[in-house]
């Protein structure tokens, strides 16, 4: 487990930050040599490896114009975990563990591009004996999926009802989070959840399974028992039942969407049983 | 049980006026198992089934089928457990009489179990069996023959037993007839087991021909008091007699003339004579002439016979077996649940 590399996946940020750290990320910071900013008149910018000979031609009266650059600098990332109860279904994978490898991944892939990554963790309170702060420490990603993997629940039908607080716990300044959660959820939570993170850029990563949808049986009697709220449900499965309940989850992605862009997050990421990242990078550089 | 009854009193369920719905002959074997009544709730209340895990149970539809067939289930399993409650409380339904009309002669069976009966019988035909089965072949054949009569045995040897009392049912004579399998024992004493059966006329309405058919082998002396006695009852009941006779290997039977002086020798020959002298009709028949049960049957049946009435006990109805079909087909209900429910949640 712990000789497992982490899938890297790649992200791309569309705005600046105000960080000094030396990073990969545009920054508004001026400095640097490789995201040109604009001219400046020389004696703003002294450095005579920037005289810019077209731009000082350009000027009238003429002056003496050099090249001004931002900086590169480096954001926190940030893990945001719902913890409750539900996130502990097993069904055709063990969420869990997919939400482990998801972290361990983020870690893995905000290390290695030289940003900052840290968890914060909810189920009914921000769980504190998970809580990462901000580090580029090496190894960070495997010993944050052992602790993951190791957590067992104190209540087994927690909510998410910290989800909120978790912003409390946040840098200050505008980092990258991703908020990891099946999204079955109040939408009173998840409107405040969204609010509480709205300083910051916001990947939604919704887990769903798909036993929980439309891998399950066809036809038969069976109950069921709600992870969160204990509530019991008996249903009898039959073809017209599970184009309803698909339907369903088609209403709910829909609502998580809308509420999304709302909300001003980035578009959701859907994963369904596996973790790939590669489509992951490429939501995150297409939709950004 | 008493003081359940006194519970059951309490609450009220003697009062439910019963009487007034007619079921006044419904009742209970053992009401006690009532008390279990209660558990038929169980399977409504009962929470906490085995169910799958699921993430949120806000994405499944209502539907309203699945409501329905849940509340089924849940009647069935308080169905089930009702009926078995009712069925264990052994509800039965009438045990009354019912008034009957017969038209035949009012018959006692008086059949001789002595050890004396264990002898062969004095057939060349059969000669293995004994006098006692032979007695018994053409007492069945005597009692499946007649068809308005009532009946009734008795069965003695040194003391009579009456095995059935005189009324309309063959079954309870034909089931004391084959309870005779066991050899007899003892001495023949003819004029006790005769005495019973004419008892048992006493006091009744003579609305038919009383008739006593006696199967013995007649090895019995009567002193003069008790031929006294039973000519008296035979009079005073004015019943006939009937003997159906089973001579033993070696008899003489009984139209052998006596020889002076050995009155000890053949018994039944002065059997047969105090009987042909008693004043009433009295005819004796050979068993080994296969003619001679019809030709008795033929003979009582000519008597005259006055319609009969008379109160027959009609059996009650037992009703638990209802009861337990209804809760095996609700147990049929909850199997059918069983094999539609889901075993497996994950499909893929």
């Amino acid at each position: 487990m712990n000789s497992l590399i982490p899938q890297e996946f790649y992200y791309h940020l569309g705005w600046r930050t105000r960080s000094a750290q030396p990073g990969t990320h545009p920054t508004r910071t001026v400095g640097g040599n490789a995201d040109f900013q604009n001219f400046v008149p020389f004696m703003e910018n002294p450095n005579p490896r920037r005289i810019d000979l077209r731009a000082t031609l350009r000027t009238l009266p003429r002056q003496l114009m050099s090249r001004a650059y931002h900086e590169r600098g480096a954001i926190a990332v940030y893990a945001v975990l719902d913890l409750s109860a539900s996130m502990r279904f097993t069904g055709n994978s063990d969420k869990l563990n997919l939400v482990a490898d998801i972290v361990a991944s983020a870690a893995w892939s905000a290390v290695r591009s030289g940003d900052a990554f840290g968890l914060v963790a909810c189920d009914d309170t921000v769980r504190l004996d998970l809580f990462a702060p901000p580090s580029h420490r090496l190894g960070l990603a495997d010993e944050i999926r052992n602790k993951l993997l190791a957590d067992l629940p104190a209540n087994t039908q927690s909510d998410a009802s910290a989800l909120p607080l978790a912003a409390q716990q946040l840098r200050q300044k505008r980092s990258l989070v991703f908020l990891i959660s099946d999204f079955h959820l109040p939408d009173a939570l998840l409107t405040k959840t969204f609010t509480s993170l709205a300083p910051h850029d916001v990947v939604p990563l919704v887990l769903w399974d798909s036993a929980e949808y439309h891998h399950i049986p066809t036809w038969g009697w069976v109950r069921v028992r709600d992870m969160e709220s204990g509530g019991y449900r008996s249903i009898f499965l039959r073809p017209s039942l599970m184009r309803q309940i698909k339907a369903s989850y088609t209403a709910r992605r829909q609502t998580i969407i809308a509420q999304c862009l709302q909300a001003g997050t980035r578009a959701p990421f859907f994963i369904e049983d596996t973790f790939n990242a590669e489509q992951l990078t490429r939501h995150l550089l297409e939709a950004s | 049980m008493d003081f359940i009854q006194h519970i059951l009193q309490g609450m009220g369920l003697e009062s439910l006026g019963l009487e007034s719905l007619g079921l006044e002959n419904w009742g209970s074997a053992t009401p006690a198992y009532l008390l279990l009544l209660p558990l038929a709730l169980l399977p409504l209340l009962a929470r906490g089934h085995s169910a799958f895990a699921y993430p949120s149970i806000a994405r499944l539809p209502i539907d309203p089928l699945s409501t329905w067939l849940e509340c089924l289930w849940r009647m069935l399993g308080a169905l089930a457990i009702g009926f078995i409650a009712l069925g264990l409380a052994g509800f039965y339904c009438g045990s009354h009489s019912i008034e009957r009309v017969g038209r035949g002669a009012h018959i006692m069976l008086v059949l001789d179990r002595s050890a004396s009966m264990n002898d062969n019988f004095a057939d060349k035909a059969n000669q293995e069996s004994s006098k006692m089965e032979v007695a018994r072949r053409v007492l069945q054949t005597f009692v499946s023959k007649s068809r308005e009569d009532l009946l009734g045995m008795v069965t003695f040897n040194t003391s009579p037993i009456l095995a059935a009392p005189l009324g309309g049912d063959k079954e309870a004579v034909l089931s004391a007839l084959k309870a005779t399998e066991a050899g007899g024992m003892g001495f023949t004493a003819v004029a006790r087991g005769l005495g019973m059966a004419l008892d048992s006329y006493e006091g009744k309405p003579v609305t038919g021909a009383r008739v006593v058919v006696l199967a013995s082998d007649g090895g019995a002396h009567l002193e003069s008091k008790t031929q006294d006695m039973l000519r008296n009852m035979f009079h005073r009941q004015g019943a006939s007699l009937y003997w159906i006779f089973l001579r033993t290997a070696n008899s003489p039977g009984l139209s052998k003339p006596e020889e002076e002086g050995n009155d000890d020798a053949y018994p039944e020959y002065h059997l047969h004579r105090f009987f042909g002298s008693m004043g009433v009709p009295y005819k004796a028949y050979e068993a080994e002439n296969p003619q001679a049960v019809e030709q008795a049957v033929t003979d009582i049946a000519r008597l005259k016979n006055q319609p009969v009435r008379y109160q027959e006990a009609a059996p009650r109805r037992d009703l638990s077996a209802i009861f337990y079909w209804l809760a095996f087909l609700c147990a049929c209900g909850l199997l059918a649940f069983h094999f539609t429910e889901v075993k497996q949640w994950r499909t893929a």
